[in-house]
């Protein structure tokens, strides 16, 4: 009777903090947030209900156009760094021990070290006074007047290069793979493009839905990229989202756009879950995101 | 015939990749050394850590570490116990549907853009009335990385045997028992990986910390970002290359860790064990 009541005081204390502290400052806010699409002021009546401003926002198409402009950035991000990245593990996985060890290490460290700090260096070499661009305009393959700053390109470019370290840990990681094997098809004639494609991507398709994964929150969560060197052009739904609370004070619209962007990033995350139950049968997308933890 | 014959188009390919990665992080470490002039950015030749002292003698700059700081272990902290809690809960009763649930809306949390969790935090402090400062800044850091402790900790508590605590259960032992003497012990590794890991992504979070920041409470991240437009260069250069210093110390602890985790295992383990 005792161990039975005890149990039971163990069961709660053991689930209770994590059940307050999710429905006081997650769904709580949620539900605040969704409530104030539908709130609006004005000085004759003080508060009201409306539905105005989000009719207002679907009327215009821009938040349409702004989410797949975000979905599409997102997705070319993410699915170029694990491209790079898995050639990346390629060559790691063709080197010797310490090649591997110190090659592992610098990306470890580069990856850890603040974005906000690495976004200033590659402003800093992409700027146009670097030395990059000084060296390319004396051998005369840029124009004196070439800039690259404030383009699409380096926006996407210094995305790329943020996220490419997260794509080759988690790969890197989760990779389950005997150099012996890569060694075997060389000695049978398999050239390098058959031992990539044949032996080492089939090999790497968890570790890479994981590194996917991986790379897509992070790439969602460093809108700020593109204010440093992205200029007015390139801004994508949280950027606009950062606009309307901080520029304009339009709150309504701030939580319209959050709550898109919300049910975007699930819908996302539900069809993936999708896609990788019918790829992988009975496996989960727990264990291929545990899998980088292991 | 060796599989570390690589074609020059590899090696060409990963020599570039990693000049991208490298070749900005060193310039800039470099130029934090070697400019002379406050407003330029361009280094000269002669060598000055003058930057530097002025930089640590100043208030706001050390004040904001402070604040990264405190933030970042107090939000490691209660993300350690929220997450070990929910870790055991499925681990000892994984039948039960609340911890299920509960394991479902963590991954929800986890894909949530920042900026959703920010603006949730901002709407909640702002509703209630509260200043934004130390509480909007804890409260917004460790929802959003819970669940990066939660899966680290319960994936280690998943390789544990569940034989162990069914014996544990047949020789009288109650459930608090095998809370404090088993699986305490045991993920005491994967505990101090997580508040590590948490620690560090706290520090180094923008948007969270952006969206939440009070007037007298701006960590790091927040006043390198403003400086960027109104700063000195060499105030950000000077940070930059602090923010490279410690990040690689940090990493290289991480490594020796993992590198020898087995050795630092037993030697927490004994700790738990002797309590």
């Amino acid at each position: 009777m005792k161990n039975n009541l005890s149990e039971k005081l163990l069961k709660l204390g053991l689930v209770f903090p994590i059940y307050a502290w999710v429905t006081i400052f997650f769904i709580i806010p949620i539900v605040i947030n969704i409530s104030f699409i539908f709130i609006s002021y004005s000085a004759d009546c003080g508060i009201v209900f409306s539905i105005e401003k989000l009719l207002d926002v679907f009327r215009t198409h821009y938040m349409l156009f702004s989410a797949l402009k975000t979905i599409a950035f997102t997705i070319l991000c993410s699915v170029c760094s694990v491209v790079i990245a898995s050639i990346m593990v390629y060559y790691t996985v063709k080197s010797s021990a310490v090649i591997r060890k110190a090659i592992f290490l610098s990306v470890l460290i580069q990856t850890q070290i603040s974005f906000i700090a690495k976004c200033f260096s590659y402003k800093l070499l992409f700027s146009h006074e670097s030395y990059l661009l000084q060296i390319l305009r004396s051998i005369g393959i840029v124009s004196p007047t070439f800039s690259l700053m404030f383009t699409w390109f380096i926006s996407f470019l210094t995305t790329l290069l943020l996220l490419i370290g997260f794509s080759y840990l988690a790969l890197h990681q989760g990779l389950k793979l005997n150099e012996n094997i890569l060694l075997a098809a060389k000695d049978l004639g398999a050239s390098n493009w058959v031992q990539f494609t044949q032996i080492f991507l089939p090999n790497i398709k968890k570790p890479m839905l994981s590194s996917y994964y991986l790379t897509v929150v992070n790439c969602l969560g460093i809108y700020f990229v593109l204010n440093m060197v992205g200029g007015i052009d390139q801004m994508l739904m949280e950027n606009k989202i950062s606009d309307y609370i901080f520029s304009y004070r339009d709150m309504p619209t701030a939580s319209i756009y959050s709550i898109f962007l919300f049910i975007s990033t699930l819908l996302m995350y539900g069809c993936g879950k999708k896609i990788i139950s019918s790829i992988f049968g009975s496996h989960d997308l727990d264990d291929i995101e545990e899998s980088q933890f292991e | 015939m060796s599989v570390h014959n690589k074609s020059w188009l590899e090696h060409s390919f990963m020599t570039f990749i990693m000049f991208l990665l490298f070749i900005p992080l060193i310039y800039i470490f470099i130029l934090s050394f070697f400019t002379a002039d406050q407003d330029s950015m361009l280094p000269t030749g002669e060598f000055t850590l003058k930057w530097y002292s002025k930089a640590l003698s100043k208030d706001s700059f050390l004040e904001s570490w402070v604040v990264s700081l405190i933030v970042g272990v107090s939000s490691a902290l209660i993300s350690c116990f929220v997450a070990f809690s929910l870790s055991t809960y499925i681990y000892l009763w994984p039948k039960n549907r609340s911890g299920k649930a509960m394991h479902r809306v963590q991954e929800i949390i986890m894909m949530t853009p920042d900026i959703i969790i920010s603006i949730i935090t901002l709407y909640l402090f702002s509703i209630s009335k509260q200043d934004l400062g130390y509480g909007s800044l804890i409260v917004a850091h460790t929802t959003s990385f819970t669940g990066m402790a939660f899966l680290i900790i319960r994936t280690r508590m998943r390789a544990m045997p569940y034989e162990t605590i069914m014996a544990a259960r047949d020789l009288g032992a109650s459930s608090m028992q095998i809370v404090w003497n088993i699986i305490l012990p045991s993920s005491w590794g994967a505990i101090f990986t997580s508040f590590l890991l948490v620690c560090s992504s706290s520090t180094d979070d923008v948007v969270l910390s952006y969206f939440n920041s009070g007037a007298d409470t701006v960590p790091f991240t927040v006043f390198l970002y403003s400086s960027f437009r109104f700063g000195s260069p060499i105030l950000i250069i000077i940070s930059c290359a602090m923010i490279m210093i410690i990040s690689a110390m940090l990493s290289l602890f991480i490594y020796l860790i993992a590198r020898y985790k087995s050795y630092f295992a037993s030697k927490l383990y004994l700790i738990g064990y002797r309590r």
